[in-house]
Parts: structure tokens; sequence; C-alpha cells
């Protein structure tokens, strides 16, 4: 399953544009506050009209203005986990992630409570969101974007707010669960740390526009920007 | 404070109390009670179906239009009711095209229990789509976003996210709005009148007893706050957040 995008949107005063594309393997978007990652990644779900460009994920066309297709998120058959894992506040576990699948709400929780238990989060099964850890939300929000079976992910943050271990512990799950249910996957992060471990294709985005691609080898080897260089060096970060 | 306190001491220690049970033997008391329970929750029921499709409307579009539509939904919280019920007799009165249009479909609004509700609801509606909205807006569209990609449609996601996320906004608002309908006098008095029996509400029956039947209006006043206290406390047990 491949997809490609090709972007050109504005919010307030920032364009942003890119070209980006991917097969099973994760691709990863880091840049600075600001740049207009989330941008992207709401462009890339349909929250976010296009001026001009193409989405096209696995030989459907998703958004073309010149053509004026404009599929709403609804119809995309795109999983999104923005910041803070997006769960919603007023269902328990279960209820969340049976939420995109159909039929009635106890055989969706019989699934949903499946899912769980195929990832070894089957204890999370009867608790509430507000019980849950950082890491434990991230690791719900993730079977519920899986079970419903998406042709592309798009993780914005998937591991910001967490401290060191969980953060590790998580994105070593997320690795897994990505290679595992072979979705393709856009991974928008701060820390390259997040995306050596998934092995993505990165993408450096500042103030609306990619300043570099490559693997995290590359963009150690040769930083094309401050802000990369800079990256490149936070402790613990990639060598 | 003392002052917003004032009024309701004095009613309390004034033997208003002591007055319910004869107030409760007059003939005109029942028939207001009753007629201010059905025209309330009717109008209650008016102002939640048609305003909370406005209030998530006001609370997720932009642009000039949404703010326009807000100020006008909230003009009769500013107006005084009397000037409201002028409009609405020179809107729905005999003589307007609209009444006459009415009148050839054989129904007269002014001075008859629909007009109690229309008053009612142009009065309260504000209370209930400002505190939705309000609460609409609360909700995080990013929620919102992922019940999309979940599947959900628009009205799906509105139903099983914003909805219950917004419920206790919701409720607190259809309090105060129930409560504001249940006191309406100015604009009921001057559209359908002070008819005992037919449009003869608490707040109108208060009036009338002042003239004489002082007791009866002590002690329907004193329902009155009751009402009012009841509805705040509602709308101060609502939770911080929607029940599943």
């Amino acid at each position: 399953m491949s997809w490609s995008a090709t972007i050109d949107t504005v919010i307030g005063s920032l364009r942003v544009q890119a070209e980006l594309s991917g097969d099973h393997a994760p691709v990863g978007l880091v840049g600075p506050n600001g740049s207009g990652k989330t941008t992207l990644a709401r462009a890339l779900v349909g929250a976010q009209r296009l001026q001009s460009g193409r989405i096209v994920v696995a030989g459907q066309v998703l958004a073309d203005p010149v053509s004026g297709v404009h599929l709403p998120p609804h119809l995309r058959g795109i999983g999104y986990l923005p910041q803070g894992s997006g769960l919603f506040p007023h269902l328990d576990v279960l209820d969340n992630v049976g939420f995109g699948l159909p039929g009635s709400r106890a055989a969706r929780r019989v699934r949903a409570h499946d899912a769980l238990q195929a990832r070894g989060l089957g204890g999370l099964a009867g608790r509430t969101v507000d019980g849950l850890s950082g890491g434990e939300r991230q690791q719900v929000a993730l079977v519920r974007a899986l079970v419903a079976e998406p042709k592309l992910l798009v993780l914005d943050e998937p591991l910001a707010a967490m401290d060191a271990r969980a953060r590790q512990r998580v994105r070593r799950d997320l690795a897994e669960s990505l290679a595992g249910a072979a979705v393709p996957a856009l991974v928008i992060t701060h820390d390259l740390r997040d995306l050596e471990a998934l092995d993505a294709h990165v993408h450096v985005l500042e103030a609306g526009r990619v300043v570099q691609s490559g693997s995290t080898a590359d963009l150690v080897r040769a930083p094309a920007t401050a802000f990369v260089a800079e990256l490149v060096q936070a402790p613990g970060g990639p060598r | 404070m003392l002052l917003l306190l004032l009024p309701v001491g004095a009613l309390l220690v004034g033997g208003a109390a002591g007055n319910l049970a004869t107030a409760a033997r007059d003939p005109a008391v029942a028939p207001a009670v009753w007629l201010t329970l059905r025209t309330s929750f009717t109008a209650l029921a008016l102002i939640v179906v048609s305003g909370t499709p406005l209030a998530w409307w006001l609370a997720t579009s932009r642009g000039r239009l949404p703010q326009v539509v807000g100020a006008l939904v909230d003009l009769p919280v500013v107006v005084p009711p009397a000037v409201l019920g002028v409009g609405l007799l020179l809107a729905l009165g005999p003589q307007a095209p609209l009444g006459t249009v009415l009148a050839s479909a054989g129904l007269t609004l002014p001075f008859t229990e629909p007009a109690v509700v229309v008053a009612q609801v142009v009065v309260a509606a504000p209370f209930y789509i400002q505190a939705a909205a309000s609460a609409f807006r609360r909700v995080d569209p990013d929620l919102l976003i992922v019940a999309h990609t979940l599947g959900a449609s628009p009205p799906e996601a509105f139903l099983r996210v914003a909805l219950p996320l917004a419920a206790p906004g919701l409720v607190a608002g259809a309090s105060l709005a129930w409560a504001r309908a249940v006191g309406e006098f100015g604009a009921t008095l001057l559209f359908a009148g002070n008819l005992p029996g037919v449009t003869q509400t608490l707040p109108l029956a208060v009036l009338s007893a002042m003239e004489g039947r002082l007791e009866v209006a002590l002690a329907l006043s004193l329902v009155l706050l009751g009402l009012g206290f009841v509805a705040l406390l509602g709308v101060r047990a609502v939770p911080g957040r929607g029940a599943p």
C-alpha cells in the first residue's frame, strides 16, 4: 500500500508546501513549533483543504482541487492520532476502541476487547480514559486507529508529554505495532530518536517548506540547516 | 449583596410561607401554576430543538455572519421584555402581514396560550443558545477530526462526540432558559394578555393578586422564588463533564 501527497495549503499567515510519499515503511516529519506540521497532518486527513496539490492513498485520489475532489475525513480511510492521543473522555476504553467499528455497541465492545488483548492490553479494557497514564492512552489510541483498518496512519507527536521511561516503552510498542499491522504511517515528532527507532525516512519542515529529507543517519552526517544541526546534537539524539 | 438578598429575605420573613395554604385555595392559582408549567416546558422544548443546531452553527462557523446572528440572538437579553411584546404584536398581530396570513389559516396568536409560549421562547432562548454555543466551543476540535477519521459522518460525530461532551453546558443553559421562561412577564402581558385560565401565568397572577389579595401575591412570589432557586441549583449541580 503506497501513498503520495503534494500539499499546498494556507493556515493564517503560513503557507505549507510539501511533497511526501511512502509505502510500508514509516515516514517521519520533524520541525520546530509553528513550522506547519499539524496543518500538514490535517490536510492529509481532510480537515484542512488544499489550495493546490494532490493526495493519493492506495491508488485512490482523496484530494485534487484541480478536479474538484475533496473527500471528507470520514471517507478517506486515514487514521489520525492527534497530540494528546485524542481519546474521547466521555467513553471508556472499550467504547473508544470500538468507536469506528460497525455493529451494535455490544458487538463493538467484544471486538474492541479482542483487539486490546491481541496487543497485550486486555487489562485496560474496563478502565476509563481518566484512569490511563500518558503511555497507556497512546497505546489505546493506536489500537483504536488500527482496528478501523486505515490505509494510512497519521500520528502527531505520539510520544509527547511522556517521561523518558514511558517514551522508550511506547516508542518500542509503536515500532512493533506499525510493523505488525503493515500500515503506512506518517509520524510527526520533535525527537529524532522516535524516527530512528522506526527506521523512518525523515522530512524536515521549516516555515512550511521541506528543507531536508533522508534517513536519520543522513541528517546526522550533513545537517542542512541550523535547526537540523541542533536537532541531531540534542542530548541523547541519534549519532 | 445585601441589596440582592433584600427582596428574598423580605419574602421569607414577611409571612409569605404562611399564606401558601390561602393561596392554594384561591381559584386563580392552580390554573396559573399549570399554565406556567405547561407553557414553560413547551417553550423549553422548542428552544432546545431549534436552538441546539443554531448554537452548533454559531460555535463552529467563522466569518461575520455568525457574529451578526449571535448578536441578534442575544438582543432579547438587553431589550426590555415589554418592547419585545410590542414587537411581537406588531409582527404577529391581526393587522400585521404575518398575522393576516396566520388568520387566513385559522390561526390567531395574540392573547392565546400559544402566544404565551412564543413570548417565553423569544425571551428565554438566548440564555440556552449562549450557554450551548459556549459549551460546543469548548469541545476539542481534534476529537471531532478523530471521530471523522474513524468513519463517523458529521451528524454522527455531532451526536456521538460533540453532544455528550457539551451536555453539561446544554443542561445548564436549559435550566436557565426554563427559569427565565417561568419568570417571563413583560412580553407575555403585552402579547398574550393577562386572561385568568387562558394566558395568566404565575408572574401575571402575582400582578393581579396585588390588587386586594396580597397574601396570595406573597405566596405566589415565594413559589416563583423557589422555582428560580431550584433551577439555579440545577445549573450548579451539573458536573463538568458529560456521562457516556
